[in-house]
């Protein structure tokens, strides 16, 4: 891994996952609020 | 139409004098404040002027917005203003002249008095300091009013107000701060006329834009 | 006696929407990571300009959608414009707050200091803080007609405001003009190239975003009209 060797590998890395977890964190959280209120939806109508 | 509801509103305010009052105190003792905080020379406390005066404004004309808007609250009066047979533009506009006025006429108070207590020179070109006044006045007062005017009806809007006045006329200030310092150091037109273009472009789009949300806003 | 609302990835289009958007995902990395060429000054840190500028573009598309849907809804006070803002508002911060993360991230070591009062930076910051306002608009009421019409209004009047903050402060501060202003059309071949494709990728991921959470929004409201009913 070569890439490895460049300069300012490490500042690269924490931007990039900055990036990638913020995203994964919001769609989770969009998943979890959909389950939340379908679930309540669903009861409620039946 | 315009003349007879800025005229109520400087009438309710002749009888009570409330927001005035209100504001050339509070103007007053934040000067007060500065003045024990800067306790510097002089002639350092004039390179932070400008920034200190527009900041006073500031505070001052929040005072204002929660008032002018509040006082349609009150025994539900916004309602027969809105049903009454007015176009809602018109009451925006009426707002904002009346905002004006009062926040000019307590601008002419407060700004001696800053001056005299912090020991500094008055500026020369006193015309140049006028007009820069107004004009970042009708900027206050339009995005204010269509703020204000639209948050009125939601309870504690007295901490909405700030949350969003502060960063709307972040531009406002910078170009008011500036202008005010290169005129306090005499410099000619040209070196603050970008200053002044982008003061004069904010007061008019956010009047401009004002005067057409406003109806659409208010409208249930 | 109202039907039954599927999940948002029941729908194979939008199923298959995200699959695709991981799928480019790997490949933008391989491309970031393996084909485009190695700045020589800058070396590793040049590559988060894939995720940092894409980033921007996305927020402020994303703001000019509030705007958009803003205007609609005054007009037209139907509540899908209301939903459509809403959630375009809701990405375009996080993707606000990923540009002033990684922003200074890079400035770090090619900079020597991690945030300057530079046009760019400090209208993304004004940007943030009057959109921070909005959602606390948003906080004080949560489905009242006034709320929507009000946060319409402030997604508008912010995206007016966008130009002038950004010339007030440009002549504001014009000894720290250090963003580098780079022209996409002159780069060489493999970071234009690169840089499209993360700025197709970025906008699928808002695109698939966005209407999730209208998705969830609509779920939400409907849940909000039977609870009346009770």
């Amino acid at each position: 891994m070569e890439i490895l060797q460049y300069k300012y590998f490490s500042f690269f890395f924490m931007a990039y996952f900055v990036v990638l977890i913020s995203i994964i964190i919001w769609f989770l959280f969009l998943i979890l609020q959909e389950k939340k209120y379908l679930k309540k939806y669903n009861d409620k109508s039946n | 139409m315009i003349r007879s509801l800025v005229l109520k509103d400087l009438l309710i305010e002749i009888k009570s004098k409330e927001i005035i009052s209100s504001m050339i105190a509070f103007g007053i003792s934040v000067i007060l404040l500065f003045a024990f905080s800067f306790r510097a020379s002089p002639s350092q406390v004039y390179f932070f002027a400008p920034g200190l005066l527009w900041m006073i404004f500031i505070f001052i004309s929040i005072i204002l917005l929660n008032r002018i808007f509040n006082l349609e609250m009150e025994n539900k009066s916004y309602e027969i203003l809105f049903s009454s047979p007015v176009d809602k533009s018109t009451i925006f506009l009426s707002k904002c002249i009346s905002s004006l006025i009062f926040l000019i006429f307590s601008q002419i108070i407060i700004t001696p008095i800053f001056f005299l207590f912090l020991q500094i020179n008055f500026p020369e070109n006193l015309l140049f300091f006028l007009i820069i006044i107004f004009f970042v006045d009708l900027g206050i007062c339009s995005i204010g009013s269509i703020i204000s005017g639209s948050i009125m009806k939601i309870r504690s809007n007295e901490i909405l107000l700030p949350i969003l006045f502060f960063p709307m006329i972040t531009p406002l200030i910078i170009s008011a701060v500036k202008s005010t310092d290169l005129i306090f150091n005499n410099h000619p037109f040209v070196d603050w006329k970008i200053w002044f273009q982008l003061i004069l472009s904010f007061s008019v789009i956010f009047l401009f834009s004002g005067y057409l949300l406003y109806p659409h806003v208010t409208n249930e | 006696m109202s039907s039954e609302i599927k999940f948002f990835h029941q729908n194979i289009y939008s199923k298959l929407f995200g699959l695709l958007i991981i799928f480019s995902w790997l490949i933008l990395n391989y491309f970031v990571l393996f084909v485009t060429r190695i700045d020589p000054y800058q070396e590793m840190a040049q590559k988060i300009f894939y995720f940092h500028v894409p980033s921007a573009w996305v927020a402020g598309i994303a703001y000019l959608v509030v705007m958009i849907s803003g205007i609609n809804y005054l007009r037209t006070k139907n509540n899908y414009w209301d939903y459509v803002g809403y959630a375009s508002a809701e990405i375009g911060t996080i993707f606000c707050a990923l540009v002033l993360i990684t922003g200074p991230i890079w400035a770090t070591p090619i900079w020597g200091t991690s945030w300057s009062w530079e046009p760019r930076l400090t209208t993304v910051l004004i940007m943030f803080l009057i959109y921070l306002g909005y959602f606390s608009v948003r906080n004080f009421g949560k489905s009242l007609t006034t709320i929507k019409s009000i946060s319409a209004t402030i997604g508008v009047l912010a995206f007016l405001n966008v130009p002038i903050i950004y010339f007030s402060v440009k002549f504001w501060a014009e000894e720290v003009q250090l963003h580098p202003q780079p022209e996409m059309m002159e780069q060489p071949v493999d970071i234009y190239y690169t840089f499209l494709f993360s700025l197709i990728v970025f906008f699928m991921i808002y695109m698939y975003l966005l209407n999730y959470r209208i998705h969830i929004l609509k779920i939400k409201s409907k849940l909000e009209n039977i609870l009346e009913d009770y």
